[in-house]
């Protein structure tokens, strides 16, 4: 699987005000099985991207495509999101939360409670399984939301700052025991995050995108084979990398803003 | 997560369980007082009478057959209030639901009715459907139609637009949209709508049927408290007001439960 | 912009329909005057309504009688929920009490009050009194006992005293539930008042509007209903005013 993405713009169209250019003219390339992670200043388009990968928004011009067929709306099997706040459906348990994707798509409930139990187990919630979102921590609904993404056994992953509203403490733990499940279940995997540490711990390269309007500024290889054990953050190659996007992003920010 | 709760559990059964006994307490002593009281002669029984009266009272009412009929005739009122006015009001609500310029248009001025003390429009009804059934049940329905308009029009604000997203990005049809987002997150607003849809049906039906009406309830209680039948009319009341305070209590115990995904615990909190 | 007056179209659209069905219902062809007064003489019924003293004597008594009724509701109502909120366990016995009283069908008691406090004002104090009591008594029992602990401790840790403790924490820490409460109840407080007047009393603007209704004096009827209509309006307003929280604890 390849998803293609050749000069994407996308400008939301106003009730109030002039029309707002969030990305324009991004070319992007994401291939079977990698981990691409999305950095960049607050509003310079990577939800909006993320979104537009998708199918969830159209680009106003260029065209995205998965194996060469374009992408027309969102489609679960192909790409499945994790979103920011969750989004559990609070009525219901935590495995039919897992299951929603599924019952969508009219698979029979013995089924895809059995699909969902082996997504659960995976990021380790099985025991919470009847339990309603509202009973659980941020931490606990954050791998509901990625078992619910897994269930669809998605060929992409779409993570929109999925671990942005956790204390850093679990949002470390977690990270890493996401981190090893989406490298053990293969998947390809596209995350925006707001953490530098997070964007080379988890990913195969890092996209850095600039705002104004947005588009990708730079972008790093992280050159260390996945799943990656607590210790290549002490690494040497580590600390280069972080001090290099840590210089782009904090440290320079004409470069960023700057066309 | 759950342990504590579990291990505050066992004292606060043992204190809800007291606290239910000494209300039990409560409640006998108070009417063990009124007897008492009446019997010996600080209560005037032509103004309250004894609650040993009220039960014979309640008793020849229940086996009397003008009562009887009093009841059926306020029962299958209440019944058509409740139908027109809650078709009515749903009809209305998912119009105005559908339409932000409706809504925006008509929910004010509909909510101003709902806060006015309807019965002065009550004259209205008299002249337009006259002193029967039908007046009381035209009123009913209106007391009961704002209700529902505006509760079903809050249980549709509850519908939140990040789940409406989710389901898009799990390829939610439509009816999937009604079924799994929609109709769950606005239950609340729609049972809270059915609840004040009967409960104001069944309050106008008696409020029409006090001020003017050829049969039913409000007439009977009428007559027999003009003739200081207090025991009958409180009876009546009592026996009325047994039925709605079971039925009120069955309804928050059904919503609570049915809200039990809720986190706030649904905070009962007295509306009008 | 475009969008407000498209709202007020609207609004208007809907006046002019509902006073179209009226001019069409009283036109050639329409139902009889005695069941619907034309618009014009309901118009000078009104205006000889808002000049005669007698109107707004009438209109005094019912604010008196509505205004001792809410006072009564305040304070019992408040004093009740303060008391039965200071421990959990008057909290428990207390509030399924005070929630059955608020699900009785006051409605029906109002003969009783008749009977007891006789036809003058006191019956319908007492009336509004009992159905605004319930709704204050139960919010401010919710707000007073489910004060978050963590102003308590503060409250403790800085050396507030008892009555310090009741006036300067517990207070305002329930006062948003408390005014929801009170909303309610003055709301509650003004229809009950206004239809007791109705149902049997010899004074007041209910009872004008009974008696005109009851002697088929129909234009007065309508144009006493718009009277009550603004007398309900200005209290409405005095409700959402000076009721209105300026912060929320969340209780
Ligand atoms: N629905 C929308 N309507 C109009 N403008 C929007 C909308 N969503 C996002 N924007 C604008 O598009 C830009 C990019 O937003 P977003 O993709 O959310 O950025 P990021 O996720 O990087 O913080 C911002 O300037 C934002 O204000
Ligand atoms: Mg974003």
């Amino acid at each position: 699987m390849t998803m293609n993405i050749e000069s994407v713009t996308l400008t939301y169209e106003r009730a109030k005000g002039d029309p707002v250019t969030a990305i324009r003219d991004i070319d992007l390339e994401v291939r079977r099985g990698e981990f691409v992670s999305l950095i960049g200043p607050s509003g310079c388009g990577k939800s909006t991207l993320l979104h537009c990968m998708g199918g969830m928004l159209r680009p106003s011009s260029g065209r995205i495509t998965v194996d060469g067929e374009p992408i027309t709306g969102p489609k679960p099997s192909r790409a499945a999101f994790v979103f920011q706040d969750y989004s559990l459906f609070p009525w219901r348990s935590v495995v039919d939360n897992a299951a929603t994707g599924l019952r969508f798509a009219g698979v029979r409930k013995a089924e895809r409670r059995a699909v969902a139990m082996k997504q659960l187990e995976l990021v380790g919630l099985d025991h919470v399984a009847e339990s309603y979102p509202a009973e659980l921590s941020g931490g606990m609904q954050q791998r509901v939301a990625v078992a619910r993404a897994l269930a669809m056994d998605p060929q992409i992953m779409l993570m929109d700052e999925p671990f942005g509203a956790l204390d850093e403490q679990s949002r470390r733990r977690i990270g890493i025991e996401m981190s090893n499940v989406l490298t053990e279940a293969e998947k390809t995997v596209v995350m925006v995050t707001h953490s530098l540490d997070e964007a080379i711990f988890w990913a195969d390269r890092v996209l850095v995108m600039g705002k104004g309007p947005g588009r990708i500024v730079r972008e790093f290889v992280v050159d260390a084979p996945r799943p990656r054990r607590l210790d290549f953050m002490t690494t040497a190659s580590f600390d280069t990398l972080r001090a290099e996007l840590f210089g782009l992003l904090e440290g320079a920010p004409e470069e960023v803003v700057a066309p | 997560m759950r342990q504590p709760s579990a291990q505050r559990g066992a004292p606060r059964q043992r204190r809800a369980h007291s606290a239910s006994l000494l209300r039990s307490a409560i409640v006998i002593g108070v009417i063990l007082l009124w007897e008492i009281l009446v019997r010996i002669g600080v209560i005037d029984g032509d103004f309250l009478s004894a609650p040993t009266e009220v039960v014979r009272a309640m008793a020849d009412l229940l086996g009397d057959p003008d009562a009887q009929e009093a009841f059926r005739r306020t029962g299958s009122s209440i019944l058509l209030a409740f139908v027109m006015g809650t078709s009515a009001g749903l009809f209305v609500a998912l119009a105005l639901g559908a339409s932000r310029l409706l809504r925006e248009a008509f929910l004010g001025p509909i909510a101003f009715v709902l806060s006015t003390p309807k019965s002065i429009f009550l004259p209205i009804f008299t002249l337009i459907f006259g002193l029967g059934g039908m007046s009381a049940a035209a009123f009913g329905a209106f007391e009961s139609f704002f209700y529902v308009v505006v509760n079903v029009i809050g249980g549709l604000g509850l519908v939140e637009q990040r789940h409406l997203k989710v389901a898009d990005a799990f390829g939610a049809r439509t009816v999937h949209r009604y079924a799994d987002v929609i109709l769950p997150a606005a239950l609340p607003g729609i049972f809270a709508a059915f609840w004040y849809g009967i409960k104001h049906a069944f309050l106008g039906v008696m409020i029409a049927q006090l001020w003017a009406s050829d049969g039913g309830i409000g007439p009977l209680i009428r007559t027999y408290s003009a003739a200081l039948k207090t025991d009958y009319v409180l009876a009546i009341v009592l026996l009325i007001t047994i039925v709605a305070v079971v039925a009120g209590a069955l309804w928050t115990r059904a919503e609570t439960r049915m809200n039990r995904w809720r986190s706030t615990g649904a905070a009962t909190v007295a509306t009008i | 912009m475009k969008h407000k007056i498209a709202v007020w179209c609207l609004r208007i659209l809907g006046l002019i329909g509902l006073f179209g069905a009226w001019a069409y219902a009283t036109g050639p062809g329409g139902v009889s005057p005695i069941l619907v007064p034309k618009m014009s003489v309901v118009w000078e019924q009104f205006k000889l309504l808002v000049t005669s003293s007698h109107t707004w004597s009438s209109a005094g008594i019912t604010a008196v009688e509505l205004l001792a009724a809410f006072a009564i509701a305040l304070v019992a109502g408040v004093v009740v929920g303060f008391i039965c909120g200071r421990t959990p366990f008057r909290a428990e016995v207390a509030e399924p009490l005070i929630a059955w009283g608020y699900l009785v069908p006051l409605v029906l008691f109002y003969p009783l009050f008749i009977l007891w406090f006789g036809v003058g004002m006191q019956s319908k104090i007492a009336y509004g009194a009992l159905s605004g009591f319930f709704p204050i008594a139960f919010n401010s029992l919710r707000g007073f006992r489910a004060i978050d602990q963590r102003y308590l401790k503060v409250a403790r840790a800085f050396g507030a005293s008892g009555s310090q403790t009741d006036w300067q924490v517990k207070m305002p820490a329930a006062l948003p539930m408390v005014l929801s409460g009170v909303r309610i109840g003055a709301a509650l407080c003004m229809i009950t008042v206004i239809l007791a007047e109705m149902l049997a009393s010899t004074r007041g603007l209910g009872y004008e509007l009974a008696r005109a209704s009851q002697t088929l004096q129909v234009a007065e009827a309508f144009a006493l209903i718009l009277i009550l209509l603004v007398f309900v309006a200005i209290v409405q307003y005095a409700i959402n005013h000076f009721g209105k929280e300026r912060y929320r604890t969340d209780a």
